[in-house]
Parts: structure tokens; sequence; C-alpha cells
């Protein structure tokens, strides 16, 4: 509760002081409205990040290291918890062939990318599928994104990717009534 | 709706905040400046492009290659990463700053403003005449120095005040005692005289005494009158009841008053009727009575003495008019003065009486004169039934 409003509070800092200074533009990531399939036996959860890689993560992702960015996909049934679990999406750069690893951890599935473009829009998207039980009717679906700290050399020093979303996580919330299963 | 006008403070204030941002943002455009600089230059070295285009000898040397490329590439993100927190924090730590020193800012201008406006309270205590104000001297050092001079001044005033109110008691006394004392040697002169004869006569025609007694006692008992009236009209003046008003037809009571003088004088009444006034009935009866006694005794016998009743407005005006020999312009305004009289006989209390019951009973009272033609006293007295329908129309 504390980091939520420590990252409210830094976000609405920096809009005011990008608006007094216009010194720093960072990114304003949002989630696209959710989306949900109802199957039989899975819910597919379906959304993607706006506006979060556009200034500043050409350098992160060509950095070398293994870029993570977290996903979190929360179920609520009736106001408890039916259903919570974190995904990855790691991004790892092969300088030498200038061509970036992007692992999804929802599918478990490795791709390679040349275009930078192409990968951007892969680590945005979030796809997941949920197991469906047949007595859920209406249920909200919550989404939250944020990035790690990382480590870095030359000088030896942690910092945390969090600043270049101006310390707010996105989120997204959503109800959605289902239809009854056969 | 009252306007606040913005003072001293908030202009300096409103300055403070505009020149710190203004400044803030000339060093955020310098700032950013160099910043693009920085980073232009990084994004023209290509060193990974650049290595990439170069053909390796062999496997070794493509790793030698990679991992340089990787320390590449993570010290520009980390480049990156300290410049972009450098403008964040940096920008944090300003609007801190601003923040910070913007309240530092408004506390020493609450210490340099806060005895400005005590010291205006003060001043307006003094307006009041309440000279025993005294204000701390605390603050900083001018504010102290100011505050020690008005304190100095406040003392002094307050000690002239003292002085004055003792020279002018003692003034009072004075002028009571030489009053006192010579409105009591005036009839004590023909008692002295009236008892001499009567001494006289017992010694050298003790037969005759009988006859002359009769007048002596006549002259003792009217000069032990006019001693009563003189000690009545002292305590009348110093024990002003609380008045006890009650709501009657001022013409009325004119009427009546009138009525006791106009077998010896001319009495002219002119009185508009149907007027109310809430007026203490016995202060009206003294209040009239002194007037139209003075009228009386400043004019010639045969000229009238008008009384008139009229109404301005929510007000009874009433008007008593002599054609007698006027004030001298230079006494007019002393009239109402305790002990001030231009008559041969009488305290000088009269008017400053009816002055003191006018001003009891909520009214005003006004004078007119000219000299050689007569003077005119004028009482003003909220009209009850005319404030009652205005009310009435308000509604």
């Amino acid at each position: 509760m504390l980091e939520g409003l420590f990252g409210k509070v830094m976000a609405g800092l920096l809009s005011v002081s990008a608006l007094m200074f216009s010194s720093y533009s960072g990114n304003e990531p949002v989630f696209r409205p959710l989306q949900c399939r109802a199957g039989q036996s899975y819910l597919l959860v379906k959304s993607k990040l706006d506006k979060a890689f556009d200034n500043d993560f050409a350098d992160v992702f060509r950095c070398g290291k293994a870029i993570n960015v977290w996903f979190k996909v929360e179920l609520r049934q009736a106001g408890n918890i039916a259903f919570s679990r974190t995904y990855r999406h790691t991004v790892t750069y092969d300088p030498l062939n200038a061509v970036w690893e992007l692992y999804t951890s929802e599918d478990s599935r490795r791709e390679i990318y040349d275009s930078y473009a192409k990968l951007l829009a892969e680590v945005s998207e979030l796809e997941c599928s949920i197991p469906r039980d047949r007595t859920w009717r209406s249920v909200e679906i919550r989404s939250e994104a944020w990035l790690p700290s990382l480590d870095l050399a030359n000088p030896d020093r942690t910092v945390d990717l969090m600043m270049l979303w101006k310390f707010k996580r996105p989120t997204a919330r959503q109800t959605f009534s289902l239809p009854p299963t056969s | 709706m009252k306007i606040i006008r913005p003072g001293l403070r908030t202009f300096i204030f409103a300055l403070y905040v505009i020149l710190s941002i203004s400044s803030l943002i000339i060093l955020n455009q310098y700032f950013m400046h160099k910043t693009n600089q920085i980073t232009s230059g990084f994004n023209q070295i290509q060193f990974s492009e650049s290595l990439r285009n170069i053909r390796m000898a062999s496997g070794a040397d493509s790793l030698a290659a990679n991992a340089l490329m990787l320390r590449y590439g993570e010290s520009m993100l980390n480049i990156r990463m300290v410049l972009r927190e450098t403008q964040i924090y940096s920008i944090l730590i300003l609007i801190g700053l601003i923040v910070v020193s913007g309240l530092l800012f408004t506390l020493v201008m609450l210490r340099i403003s806060q005895p400005l406006v005590e010291l205006k309270e003060a001043t307006e205590q003094i307006r009041q005449g309440n000279f025993s104000v005294h204000l701390p001297e605390t603050g900083i050092f001018e504010m102290k120095e100011l505050k020690g001079s008005f304190n100095r001044m406040s003392h002094e005033l307050e000690t002239t005040q003292k002085r004055l109110l003792v020279a002018e008691k003692e003034m009072i006394w004075k002028d009571l005692s030489r009053i006192l004392a010579h409105e009591i040697k005036n009839p004590l002169t023909p008692i002295q005289l009236a008892v001499q004869r009567v001494e006289e006569k017992l010694e050298i025609e003790p037969e005759k005494l009988v006859e002359m007694l009769p007048d002596t006692l006549k002259v003792i008992q009217q000069e032990i009158d006019n001693l009563r009236l003189l000690a009545q009209d002292f305590s009348s003046f110093a024990k002003i009841a609380q008045p006890q008003t009650e709501t009657f037809d001022p013409a009325e009571a004119v009427r009546e008053i009138a009525a006791s003088y106009q077998d010896n004088y001319t009495i002219k009444l002119n009185l508009e009727a149907d007027h109310l006034i809430r007026f203490d009935r016995t202060h009206f009866y003294q209040i009239l009575t002194n007037i139209i006694q003075n009228a009386i005794d400043a004019s010639p016998p045969e000229q009238p003495i008008e009384l008139n009743l009229t109404t301005n407005k929510a007000f009874v005006v009433l008007t008593i008019k002599d054609y007698g020999s006027g004030i001298e312009p230079d006494d007019l305004n002393r009239i109402f003065e305790p002990y001030f009289s231009r008559k041969h006989h009488g305290t000088g209390l009269g008017l400053a009486l009816v002055k003191r019951l006018i001003e009891a009973n909520q009214s005003v009272i006004r004078v007119r004169s000219q000299l050689e033609k007569g003077s005119e006293f004028i009482l003003i007295i909220e009209d009850v039934k005319a404030r009652r329908s205005f009310l009435r129309e308000e509604v």
C-alpha cells in the first residue's frame, strides 16, 4: 500500500515538474482494456502495455543484461482472490548479431527478434490463460506491471528501472460476466 | 462583500515565488542543453555497430568483441540512467528546496510582519484612548527597537494623560469651589445684613422691631430658598439617574409644561400632533423648563417665546425660540460646559444638565443664535411612530 502511495506521489511530482520545467518526459505506461474470452475450462486474458517503452528503453534493451518486465494477473470472485500469478517477459540482447531474445513465461516461449519495433510489440503484450471454475458467473480481473532493479557495472551500482516509468506501476481492472458452461 | 486587498507580504511572497521558479526554469534549460549535448555525443560513437562490421579472425576474437560490446552497452545504459537520475532527483531536490525555502521565507516574513500587525493594533488602541498598551519587545533587532520606541511613546502619552487629568480635576475643583463660595456668599450677605438690622433695632428702637420683622424674615427666607435651589442644582447635576423611558406624545407634554408659564409670559405654541417619542418624562420636563426659563431670562418681557414641534424623516424636532439678547459667538461653544454662565444669578449648571439629560436619552441638542436677535434651541428626538412605519415598509 505504501509502495503504491509512494508511486502515486512520485508520479504526481514528476508530472508537475515535467509540466513546469519540461526536463524529463519518461514513459507513461498504461494497460489497454483487459479482454477476456471464456472457454469451457479456461479464461483467456489479453491486454497490452501502451507508451511503456518509448523513451530510454533502446539503451536498456541493448545493454546485454537480461531485462525482466513483470506482469501480475489476479482474478477475484465475490471479493476473494481466486487466482493470482506473476509472469515475466525477459529480453536479452546479442550485440554480436544485433538480435534480441524474448522469453515469455506465460507460454514458456523463446523468440528471436531482429526488429526492435517487433520486440517492443511482443514485450508489451500479455496473454495468459486461467483455469476456469464452473461456478464463476462474474469475475473481476486485475493486472499490474513493473520493472526490476538492475545491477550495473562501470561503476558498480543498482538502478531502479521503475524510474523510467516515473515509479508508477500501470494497472488495469475489469469485471466480466461469464456465460454458463454447458 | 468585503474586498481583501493583497498586502505587502503577498506581493513579496509572489515576487519570491516568481523569481525562484524563473531561476529554476533557466537553470533547468541550461542543464537540459548540456545533457542533450552529452547524449548526442554518445549516440554518435556507434561503437557496437562499428565493431560488428570488423571481420573477426577467430571465434576467440568474436567472443572478446562480444564481451566488449556487452560492457559498452552496460556502460551506456549506466550513463543514461545517471543522466536520468540526475534529472529526476535534481528536479525533486529543487522542488523540495522551493518548498523549504518558501516555508522559511514565510516564517521570516511572519516574524517581520507579525510585530507590524501588533503595532497596528496597539496604535488602534492608542487612538481609542488606551495609553496603557505595552508591546513585548521581542522579534528581530529592528522590531525590538521599534517596539521599544512605541512603548516609550505610549508610556509618555499615558503619563501626560494622567498629568492632564490631575490638572483638569484640580481646575474643576478650583472652579467649583470658586462658584460655590460665590453662590453661597451671595445669599449670606443679605442674611447677615438683615440680622445686623434686627440687632440694631433691638438696641436702638426695640419697640419698632415688630414692625420691621416680617420684611426682614421675608428676606432671610428668600435667601434660604436661593441656597436650597443652589444645592438642588448641584445635586441634580451630580446624579443623573438612568432614564426611565416611556412612550408619550411630545406635543401633549410640551403643552402641559408651557401652561405653567402662559399666565405670566407669552408662549406661542405650534405643535404637530400624532407623534410619539420614547423618553424619560421627568428628564423631558427638566430639559424643557431649563431652556424655557433661559429663554424667558434672555428676552424682554413683551417678546414671545415660540415652541415649535415638527418632524424630519424619523425624528421629532422641537425648537424653543426666543427674541432676546442672543449669545456671543465665542460663548456658543461653551454654553453646555458646566459652571459656564453669563447670567448674574445661577450656577452655570442648567444647560450642562440639559445636555447630559439629552444624551442620556439618546437624543441631540443644537443651538443657533444671533446677537440682539435671539436664540433657538433645537431638540432632535427619534420619532417612534415614524420608525415603526419605516420598519414596516422595510419588511
